[in-house]
């Protein structure tokens, strides 16, 4: 039996917190314990550091497709580029300076009417041809996935922050209910 | 922290805690990192079986570029799934043991951790 | 920034609807701040483009410019990079007033659940920087 979490969770399966709107719906304060509170209090702190630790993971992927966006970004400008420049059937070689090492450039001559394919670097040391079209529909798919993915993450980032505050204020409720008990108990 | 019995024993206890938890922090992040590695490899397995097989794929061998196929690429990168595969479940084994020995070492030395840290 | 109030010293009793309102709060204030960073590069850049605009028409027309395209420099036309630079400057204008956009009506918001919270808490709960 889970107290601390209502019916609800979040579009990625997150459970909501349930808000300890009176303590006493869980503690009876003429029957329990010193153990019970602390049993309650310790369920509390434990749901909190698992939100915490979500969050966590959620920030580290969140901050990586981050990062790819700008590199995909910029990977489909220039292939789109070299597509629009092949369609204008200029004869004029395409002139670039690109970067062989930090702030040092190289000039190339692209032949961009005999450009057929590019190579796309994918990840885990491979690296494959594709014809111009293939190439801009793979990257505008995968830019599409990775902004997706960020707007996911932010959700349940923000979804998180709420549990978490709800959590926290669940546990100050009941340790400040708990020493209003306790000053009810204590012989004066 | 951690509460030795006889106070000059604490710094040692202390050394002793330490290094339990950097083994299992190291233990942890290597999985990570392996997960990750995984993760990418399966999204490139996915990239290239849809492509023809006889498209060219570049390998990258200890920094030199390699020219060659799809097909051919497609099963080196399934083996080296399956080795990560295997490394994880090795180091979460080597975690197992890890906790076990903390477990032997608190009872055997009596020790007792205070923060809510593990 | 607080949101907890003291459940000591104030008899009033949050309910669920008051913790989500400050949960709520607490969001947006979140949002608004991340808005305003994005804001203050975006408004970076602007001045940047602007100043690259004076810049390219000090220039020939006839001299080509190193206009750059993800990692690499190409050299365009200057009437390309003309127009780039105005296509440039148009989507970045759009972005910042979208961005001003968001931040009012995140802030209007905040401000009625200002409003709310402070009618019911009064001196109890801080909600202001």
């Amino acid at each position: 039996m889970d107290r601390l979490k209502t019916e609800q969770s979040n579009p990625r399966g997150i459970p909501q917190a349930k808000f300890i709107d009176r303590v006493e719906s869980l503690l009876n304060p003429s029957t329990c314990t010193n153990e019970d509170v602390d049993q309650l209090l310790k369920e509390c702190q434990t749901r909190l550091q698992q939100y915490k630790f979500m969050e966590e993971n959620k920030r580290l992927a969140l901050n990586g497709n981050k990062s790819k966006i700008p590199n995909i970004t910029k990977t489909l400008e220039m292939v789109q580029y070299l597509k629009e420049r092949k369609e204008e059937d200029d004869d004029e070689p395409l002139q670039t300076n690109y970067e062989l090492n930090e702030t040092l450039y190289s000039k190339a001559e692209i032949d961009v009417q005999n450009l057929d394919n590019v190579y796309l670097w994918l990840g885990a040391d491979v690296m494959m041809e594709y014809p111009l079209d293939e190439a801009i529909e793979l990257l505008t798919t995968r830019l599409a996935v990775a902004k997706e993915a960020v707007t996911v993450a932010e959700e349940d980032l923000e979804f998180l922050r709420e549990q978490i505050t709800t959590m926290e204020v669940n546990t100050a409720r009941v340790y400040n209910w708990d020493i209003t008990r306790r000053k009810g108990l204590a012989p004066k | 922290m951690s509460e030795g019995k006889p106070n000059p024993n604490q710094e040692l206890f202390q050394k002793q805690y330490d290094e339990f938890q950097e083994t299992l922090e190291a233990l942890n992040n290597k999985i990570g990192q392996l997960q990750g590695d995984i993760e990418e490899h399966n999204i490139v397995l996915k990239t290239i079986t849809t492509a023809p097989k006889d498209r060219k794929c570049f390998h990258m061998i200890g920094g030199v570029l390699i020219e060659k196929t799809a097909g051919e690429v497609e099963p080196t990168l399934k083996t080296n799934v399956t080795k990560m595969n295997d490394a994880v479940e090795n180091l979460k084994n080597e975690i197992q043991n890890t906790h076990k020995q903390f477990e032997d070492w608190k009872k055997k030395t009596g020790v007792k951790i205070v923060s809510a840290n593990e | 920034m607080e949101l907890l109030p003291e459940g000591q010293t104030n008899k009033t009793e949050v309910s669920w609807e008051d913790q989500q309102r400050i949960n709520e709060f607490s969001k947006l204030i979140n949002r608004k701040d991340q808005f305003e960073v994005e804001l203050a590069e975006l408004s970076h850049e602007k001045d940047y483009l602007d100043d690259l605009s004076l810049e390219i028409e000090l220039l020939d027309d006839d001299e080509k410019v190193n206009y750059k395209l993800g990692d690499t420099f190409v050299l365009l036309r200057h009437s390309s990079v003309v127009t780039r630079l105005e296509n440039d400057n148009l989507v970045l204008a759009n972005k910042m007033t979208a961005l001003e956009n968001s931040i009012e009506v995140t802030q209007e918001r905040m401000n009625e659940l200002k409003n709310q919270l402070y009618a019911k808490f009064g001196q109890s709960i801080n909600l202001d920087r």
